[in-house]
């Protein structure tokens, strides 16, 4: 996308902020698609609907051992789907109050980007924040650039310490921080002019809110294959995803590219989040302990202390661990008008390194979020624990899937009916974001984005338990 | 509970339920259907009878086959050793007493006669009593079933795509394949429905059928009679109670 817009290498905050951004929301808060779009979500509502229950007659009928299985499956989907599609409504329809936010950035050896980042911040039309730049040990001129742009922005912090890892980073702008909100921006992310303002108008709104997540944006999404690929996932993830989770006030993970929370969701937790001994998925943390239950609260004293010492004893899912936080008596809500720019990794290497970074964070943060879960809403539950078995038993789907049954069995229907499966799967979901963004040209990508995650992706969750214990700061 | 031992308990419930869904597959591994074939022989041509029958009822039982013949009564009638050739494992059917077209009599009497009739010498000849039918020259009609069950007949195979098989005081119909034997050929079992019905008559040499036959042996294929397809007892022999 941005070579084909003309950038040679990391572009200034007003060429991203250009980028086609922002989905409209309509009057009574849902993402406006087209009449085509709605004909398409039917569709696909009615194709699944029928399939599942297809499968359950016939699996039923042939005594098919995978019958269970294989009707979960496509429940989730379904349930993905229709709550997301039909249900969802954006929260951020309050009052823009005066409400000082503290925007914190930790940021380790972001030289590129970092000047981009701050700009964009500085862009904002909610003007009442502080920023703070927490610099956690850089050794690549990061921090000689943080000290030139002091004098850019005069309301900059900025606060170099040593290198201690993404949480120390996060908790040191905490605690330096004023505002009743607090803003979290990864260092190679460039926020919307807008995202700070509907981030406060959907804390306003709602009293229950504890975190916000914004939609992520791929800002390198034309560099390659690859990228175009993670792109189209971005936009499942968080315009189909995150909508559903949403739908329920239990977004799962308030990813770490831009969130907010507020103060008293998540300042509990911080002193135990900041202990942590391995860094993977700061934000899902967060976000986890937000979205505990009152079960949890009732138990604070022994069981959130021990929750909390338990989870922030690694740093693989500060994201998660954080939401988790505010899990424990808020709600977390995703805002697709607050959109926020990420780089995305632009090497097979780089993502898969990634990948198995966000899987440990995943079954670290749900390891304990399994532990309440089951008590929220029904629907949402079965989405959590099915997504998180699933994690553990897909090595094994693909292996009966590819290899069991075509080779052992000579069922040869079990690989074209999963393939078939995924491909329409991903075209729907691939159509979805063609029509809500009209001018995408990955949309197409999404499909092979499918297969690729269940053929590839599945199986790093075992090289994911096998170095979990190894702390890593993002990709780098 | 600690919070550490409910994450214990409740991830252990997710990982159990999630391979407790999968491992049945391991554990029950499907065998093979198999590939059931039902060998029809018809007699239309009374020039050759008694040694065409001779030689089937040798090739037979020297390969083990279980299959179905039909006779009209008036070949029992005239051959009745050719009815006896064959043994266990061997349904007799009844295709009328002249074997004629059943829709070309008008008169329903003169039609039950007919397949009362044809039923009466086959089971003589055979010293047995014989209840599955054919219509001759497969033309029939609504007719069949009232006059088949009025004749003591419990299976009908008088059509090209279905049986009917006689339950609760009615006849059920049930799909299968007839495929003319002449058309077998190394490719047939991969082509065909499960059950097929695969037919042959007298106007071809047993030697042809011996070679045709020969393209239905595998590991997975499995002969059956009209009885074991309908799980009926279609054939009493010596005068045994049904």
């Amino acid at each position: 996308m941005l070579e084909e817009q003309g950038f040679e290498s990391i572009p200034d905050s007003d060429a991203i902020l250009s980028q086609e951004r922002v989905q409209e929301i309509t009057y009574d808060g849902r993402i406006r698609v087209s009449t085509k779009a709605w004909v398409l979500r039917i569709v696909a509502l009615t194709g699944i609907a029928v399939t599942l229950v297809l499968n359950l007659h016939q699996g039923l009928k042939l005594g098919d051992p995978l019958v269970v299985y294989s009707t979960l499956m496509p429940t989730h989907e379904l349930v993905v789907f229709a709550i997301g599609w039909l249900f969802y409504r954006c929260r951020a329809s309050g009052l823009v109050t005066n409400e000082l936010v503290s925007v914190i950035i930790p940021i380790f050896n972001q030289v590129e980007m970092i000047e981009t980042v701050i700009d964009a911040i500085y862009k904002s039309t909610y003007e009442h924040i502080e920023v703070i730049a927490v610099n956690d040990g850089s050794s690549d001129g990061t921090k000689e650039i943080l000290d030139e742009l002091v004098y850019a922005y005069p309301g900059l912090r900025v606060i170099h310490k040593e290198n201690e890892g993404k949480r120390k980073a996060v908790a040191t702008g905490f605690y330096a921080s004023k505002g009743r909100y607090i803003v979290l921006i990864d260092s190679d992310s460039v926020i919307d002019i807008n995202a700070i303002e509907e981030f406060i108008k959907t804390f306003s709104a709602n009293i229950k809110v504890g975190g916000v997540v914004g939609n992520g944006k791929v800002w390198n999404a034309g560099t390659n294959f690859l990228t175009k690929c993670q792109d189209v996932w971005y936009d499942y993830a968080y315009n189909i995803h995150k909508t559903t989770e949403s739908v329920f006030g239990c977004v799962l993970c308030c990813s770490g590219c831009l969130a907010a929370y507020r103060r008293e969701a998540i300042e509990e937790y911080i002193p135990y989040w900041i202990q942590a001994r391995i860094h993977n998925s700061d934000d899902r943390d967060l976000t986890s302990y937000a979205l505990a239950t009152p079960w949890a609260k009732r138990e604070l004293a022994p069981l959130k202390q021990k929750l909390m010492e338990s989870m922030a004893l690694y740093d693989d899912a500060e994201d998660r661990g954080l939401t988790a936080q505010t899990l424990v008596e808020w709600e977390t809500v995703y805002v697709p008008s607050a959109v926020v720019y990420t780089d995305v990794p632009e090497t097979l290497g780089k993502y898969l390194r990634q990948q198995i970074r966000w899987k440990k964070g995943y079954v670290r943060s749900n390891f304990y979020v399994s532990a309440f879960f089951w008590r929220k809403n029904p629907l949402m539950a079965l989405l959590f624990y099915t997504e998180f078995m699933t994690t553990f038993t897909a090595p094994l789907i693909i292996f009966i899937i590819y290899f069991y049954g075509p080779f052992i069995i000579h069922n040869y229907w079990i690989p074209i009916t999963y393939v078939t499966g995924q491909v329409l799967i991903g075209l729907t979901a691939g159509l979805d974001y063609k029509f809500r963004y009209k001018n995408t040209r990955h949309w197409m990508y999404k499909p092979f984005m499918n297969v690729f995650a269940s053929v590839v992706l599945s199986w790093l969750i075992l090289p994911a338990l096998w170095t979990y214990r190894k702390n890593r700061w993002l990709t780098r | 509970m600690n919070i550490v031992k409910a994450g214990v308990i409740s991830t252990s419930i997710v990982i159990i339920l999630g391979f407790a869904m999968i491992t049945p597959l391991f554990i029950n591994i499907p065998t093979k259907t198999p590939q059931n074939i039902l060998l029809f022989f018809y007699i239309t041509d009374d020039s050759n009878v008694t040694d065409w029958c001779h030689d089937l009822s040798i090739l037979l039982d020297e390969k083990g086959f279980r299959a179905t013949i039909f006779f009209s009564g008036i070949i029992a009638e005239q051959h009745p050793e050719c009815v006896t050739f064959f043994d266990e494992g061997i349904d007799i059917g009844s295709q009328t007493y002249s074997y004629t077209n059943l829709t070309s009599i008008d008169d329903y009497t003169r039609q039950l006669e007919e397949i009362q009739k044809g039923k009466q010498f086959v089971d003589d000849a055979g010293n047995l009593e014989s209840r599955l039918f054919r219509v001759p020259i497969g033309y029939t009609d609504e007719n069949i079933y009232s006059l088949l069950s009025r004749s003591g007949i419990l299976a009908d195979f008088s059509y090209k795509t279905h049986y009917n098989k006689f339950h609760d005081g009615q006849f059920l119909l049930f799909n299968t394949t007839f495929i003319d034997g002449l058309t077998i050929s190394s490719s047939t079992l991969r082509n065909i429905d499960n059950p097929s019905i695969i037919f042959f008559d007298n106007s071809i040499p047993v030697m042809i059928i011996r070679n045709a036959l020969s393209h239905l042996i595998s590991s997975n294929t499995r002969f059956i009679n009209a009885s074991d397809l309908t799980g009926l007892e279609l054939i009493i022999r010596n005068g045994e109670d049904p």
